[in-house]
């Protein structure tokens, strides 16, 4: 019997393997470290005020932390049930951790700030596990977008002072709102990544122009090939070729000429011959999915904020238990060495934000590589278990972050009068006062 | 050797060059952490009472030790995405 359920459970796992190979394959997946603008905003001194998508998750997150506390604790009981007393079993379960570790007096003043790290880490964490994550998106029209930036170099007089990128997938029409990726081109051929194009360093708009013409035809045209392909030079052929071509087909993008040669690009090979005004895509079209959810802590911005949160949470306590003796620790003018040993202090007081903010982003953006990359390498099996996996990793980063501030601050509000002593005891320490 | 200066400029520089660091980079945390966690349990089997302080400082200790990795890690991630 038990046999017969081993064997059951490998054939399944084995199917689901093979389903997923055959029926789920997909592109190759597209890693983005930064995080996707959603809304963009207006730029100012101090940078700009874009709404990206790990901000969006971090909103949802604190509004559903506040709705699930206002709800569990809308009816306070004095013998708590339900959800009251999960809410108050977790929060007593910190409130013991935190006071086994610092002390009830300390425990008790530190605990709000760390217990809020905690469950605020460890749920936005847990949140960027589900499965809408990273997956339903609006999606971002590329294609136009490649163009817009050329006619802005031609109008500029100016040529592209870097080599610039410009990956996108081939898509149907999908009304803004998309699945990643909704139909990509090549879906049968699992290693085809996203079309890329690229703009090379110096081009003048004229001449990415030409690249780009030539770009779209060998994309959306079948057979459509380039004469020349010992050297990389574009001929007046290939644009022209690449030009009928594109204009020919009915679903392919059109190739907008304006005659009066008022608005728009013209040609750098064929000159005013090919003067285009706009790019149109009637068939498919080149996009991105922009996912409206990502993990939060994927993005090095909010991991450095709340670093910095914590940093200058941790100076505001050691200020306010030792007033300006605080800084004793660090601006120690007693001996060199005391000199030496406060400018290290000072040093690692800085370095810990850094460490801090590189932890957690490390820690939460390769769990989000290693599930995109296993759920395309080996589809449902694989992935369940590294989902386990970063639930782990999802508490234990949590605990750490909030483990780790408690600890600096413990550290930085205690007393030094023990330390320097034991110094000045030492015996090579010769003339200060005992 | 030509082939071998073109696949550098193509870009399997990069991939090579992001994977050594993540590797040799890997080495010193692992064992690092191995070395803390294995003590850590032989303290607690030693003084099951201790369990929280234990805990407490293996888990600073395996956070300061991983640091070094995600150092690593980072520098990957620069040589792989940005540079």
């Amino acid at each position: 019997m038990k046999k017969t359920w081993l064997a059951l459970s490998v054939v399944g796992i084995l199917t689901w393997i093979v389903i997923g190979w055959v029926v789920l394959s997909g592109p190759k997946p597209e890693i983005i470290v930064a995080a996707e603008i959603i809304v963009h905003g207006p730029s100012s001194i101090v940078g700009s005020w874009h709404i990206t998508n790990t901000m969006i998750t971090a909103w949802a997150v604190i509004i559903f932390l506040g709705i699930t506390t206002w709800l569990a604790t809308r009816s306070m009981k004095l013998l708590p049930s339900g959800a009251q007393n999960f809410v108050e079993g977790s929060l007593e379960f910190l409130v013991n951790q935190v006071e086994d570790i610092a002390g009830r007096e300390k425990g008790r003043h530190f605990f709000t700030v760390i217990a809020t790290f905690f469950i605020f880490i460890l749920v936005s964490n847990w949140f960027g596990l589900l499965p809408f994550f990273n997956a339903i998106g609006i999606t971002e029209d590329v294609g136009h977008h490649v163009f817009h930036e050329i006619e802005e170099a031609h109008e500029h007089n100016e040529n592209f002072e870097e080599t610039t990128r410009f990956g996108a997938f081939v898509m149907e029409e999908s009304g803004g709102v998309g699945l990643v990726p909704i139909r990509v081109r090549g879906i049968d051929n699992p290693g085809d990544a996203a079309v890329d194009f690229e703009i090379e360093k110096g081009l003048s708009g004229a001449q990415a122009l030409d690249h780009y013409v030539v770009f779209l035809a060998t994309t959306f045209v079948d057979g459509f090939e380039l004469s020349s392909h010992e050297n990389h030079e574009l001929t007046e052929a290939d644009v022209q070729a690449a030009l009928t071509a594109l204009n020919n087909g009915a679903t392919t993008p059109n190739i907008i000429l304006d005659e009066h040669h008022a608005h728009g690009v013209p040609s750098a090979l064929l000159g005013n011959a090919m003067f285009v005004s706009a790019i149109d895509f009637p068939g498919e079209k080149l996009a991105l999915v922009v996912p409206v959810f990502r993990s939060v802590y994927s993005d090095v911005n909010n991991t450095l904020a709340l670093a910095l949160i914590s940093f200058f949470i941790v100076e505001f306590w050691g200020l306010q238990a030792l007033g300006f003796g605080y800084l004793k620790k660090f601006f120690n003018f007693s001996s060199p060495l005391n000199t030496f040993v406060g400018l290290l202090e000072l040093l690692s007081e800085f370095i810990r934000v850094l460490s801090f903010a590189f932890r957690l982003f490390g820690n939460i953006f390769a769990g989000e590589v290693l599930i995109l990359m296993l759920t395309f390498l080996i589809p449902f099996v694989i992935v369940d278990i590294i989902y386990g996996l970063e639930l782990f990793v999802g508490f234990i980063q949590a605990a750490v972050f909030a483990l780790l501030t408690l600890v600096f601050a413990m550290m930085a509000v205690e007393h030094h009068d023990d330390e320097e002593h034991d110094e000045n005891a030492a015996p090579e320490k010769e003339g200060t006062s005992i | 050797m030509d082939i071998f200066l073109q696949a550098l400029t193509d870009g399997a520089g990069k991939a090579l060059g992001a994977g050594i660091a993540m590797g040799l980079g890997a080495i010193g945390p692992a064992i690092g952490i191995g070395m803390l966690v294995g003590k850590a349990m032989e303290a607690l089997g030693r003084n099951p009472e201790a369990r929280a302080s234990i805990q407490t400082n293996m888990i600073l200790g395996v956070a300061f030790a991983e640091a070094i990795g995600i150092y690593a890690l980072l520098t990957a991630i620069i040589i792989a995405f940005v540079i």
